[in-house]
């Protein structure tokens, strides 16, 4: 009998468990599906400016611009990890993309520089000892403010233009669907901008006119890329975090459910065994009387 | 004669159509683009981006936005302005447009150090853009 009553009582909590994790489950699955619409408008805003940085990259500007040839020793990484857990190897993935970067980067005289998103990161990038923490920000939300990339451009542009940055990566999870979440290190600076998938009249014989002013068009081109790659890079990494979490969850509530099958038939034999075990008292009793 | 324009933000395409003309607010000031303009890519700054649909078309009916800066690019029959944000004539009304304005330039006057007077001349920008906006929607819907 005290068999019996410890499993309902395992019984009851595992449900209770698998009730917390569906809930779970359909709360990333509603947020996922605000954000992926978010992050399809970001692709179009950053691959317009990509556009608009592939027309100019012809421009002989270009080779004197510190941003297409930067000068300065040390590497900045731009990291998005999440501010909560419970969504599988999102943020561990993220740290060993990271951490490889910065084992390749030690062969360099200079120490790596990181500015991170997200506690977990946060948390994880301030015990690093051979990096320089430049920031971290805590419960940015999935679609925030263009804004709040303010700090982190004037960092960049500041940095490059200083001749103290030489290379900028950003690393994000990006989303391809539900399912598929892969981690994306992206090289900000030096900016070279994707080959061209246009068909026809390639913009390189196109000749623009640049107003005001070859660098000031440059300067705004540029700005406009940092922060559509930055907007973009959270909210795929927003989408992602979530279509993880969703999953993981998703495996949990499947794991109690198997846990709660499993239980259930123990607590049936057990329960079969003491009446059978009840009935055959009952009979030799009997059997003894007659 | 009709140009195909896009304008685009970080909330997606905010328009993409066929116009006859678009007066887009430059560094160097507005300018009006049409079809066959020359290849051109320009600074875009604070301001009122009317569009012209068809060459009939009085002021009065044409569809105003304001954006905070971005990028001109034209090429030929096509054009598109990209920019981080943009204000539909829906999206805003003169009186908070007003108060906001005054909200700026208070900032502006209180600004204690050269990055937060930038800054803050920045948002009087913006505010400017969107306040113009609110009075071309009170003008046009008289």
């Amino acid at each position: 009998m005290a068999q019996t009553q410890v499993l309902k009582r395992r019984i009851r909590s595992v449900s209770n468990t698998q009730q917390i994790t569906k809930a779970m489950e359909l709360v990333a699955a509603t947020k996922m599906r605000r954000v992926q619409d978010a992050a399809v408008k970001a692709r179009v805003y950053n691959d317009a400016a990509i556009t608009a940085l592939r027309r100019l990259s012809a421009n002989v500007e270009v080779k004197y611009n510190p941003f297409f040839r930067p000068t300065g020793q040390t590497k900045l990484y731009i990291i998005f990890t999440s501010d909560r857990g419970l969504a599988g190897a999102y943020n561990a993935n993220i740290f060993n993309s990271a951490g490889a970067g910065f084992a390749a980067d030690k062969k360099s005289t200079a120490r790596p520089a990181v500015v991170v998103y997200g506690r977990k990161g946060a948390r994880h990038f301030a015990r690093g000892t051979n990096i320089d923490l430049l920031g971290a920000y805590e419960n940015i939300p999935d679609i925030p403010d263009i804004n709040i990339f303010a700090p982190v451009i004037d960092t960049i542009i500041d940095g490059v233009s200083g001749g103290k940055l030489g290379a900028i990566d950003l690393i994000y999870t990006e989303s391809i669907s539900t399912l598929n979440n892969r981690i994306q290190t992206l090289k900000l600076v030096p900016i070279q901008p994707p080959a061209e998938p246009e068909v026809g009249k390639k913009s390189a014989d196109i000749v623009y006119e640049l107003e005001p002013n070859a660098e000031e068009v440059l300067a705004s081109t540029t700005k406009l890329y940092l922060e559509s790659s930055l907007w973009r890079a959270r909210i795929e990494a927003a989408a992602s975090e979530h279509a993880m979490r969703m999953i993981s969850m998703n495996n949990a509530n499947r794991n109690a459910g198997d846990l709660i099958d499993g239980l259930t038939l123990e607590l049936n034999a057990t329960r079969q065994a003491a009446i059978t075990q009840e009935m055959a008292e009952i009979i030799s009793a009997a059997e003894a009387i007659t | 004669m009709s140009l195909n324009f896009q304008l685009i933000s970080g909330d997606g395409v905010k328009f993409d159509d066929d116009v006859y003309e678009v007066l887009v607010p430059t560094k160097d000031g507005v300018i009006a683009i049409a079809e066959d303009h020359m290849p051109l890519l320009s600074a875009g700054a604070p301001g009122v981006l009317s569009i012209r649909h068809r060459s009939s078309d009085p002021a009065r009916d044409m569809e105003h936005f304001a954006v905070y800066g971005g990028i001109l690019q034209i090429e030929g029959k096509s054009a598109r302005f990209i920019t981080d944000d943009v204000t539909t004539s829906e999206e805003v009304g003169e009186r908070e447009a007003q108060e906001a304005m005054e909200r700026a330039q208070k900032l502006v006057e209180t600004a204690d150090s050269r990055q937060a007077l930038d800054e803050a001349k920045q948002v009087v920008q913006a505010h400017t853009a969107r306040l113009h906006l609110a009075q071309l929607k009170r003008r046009h819907h008289r």
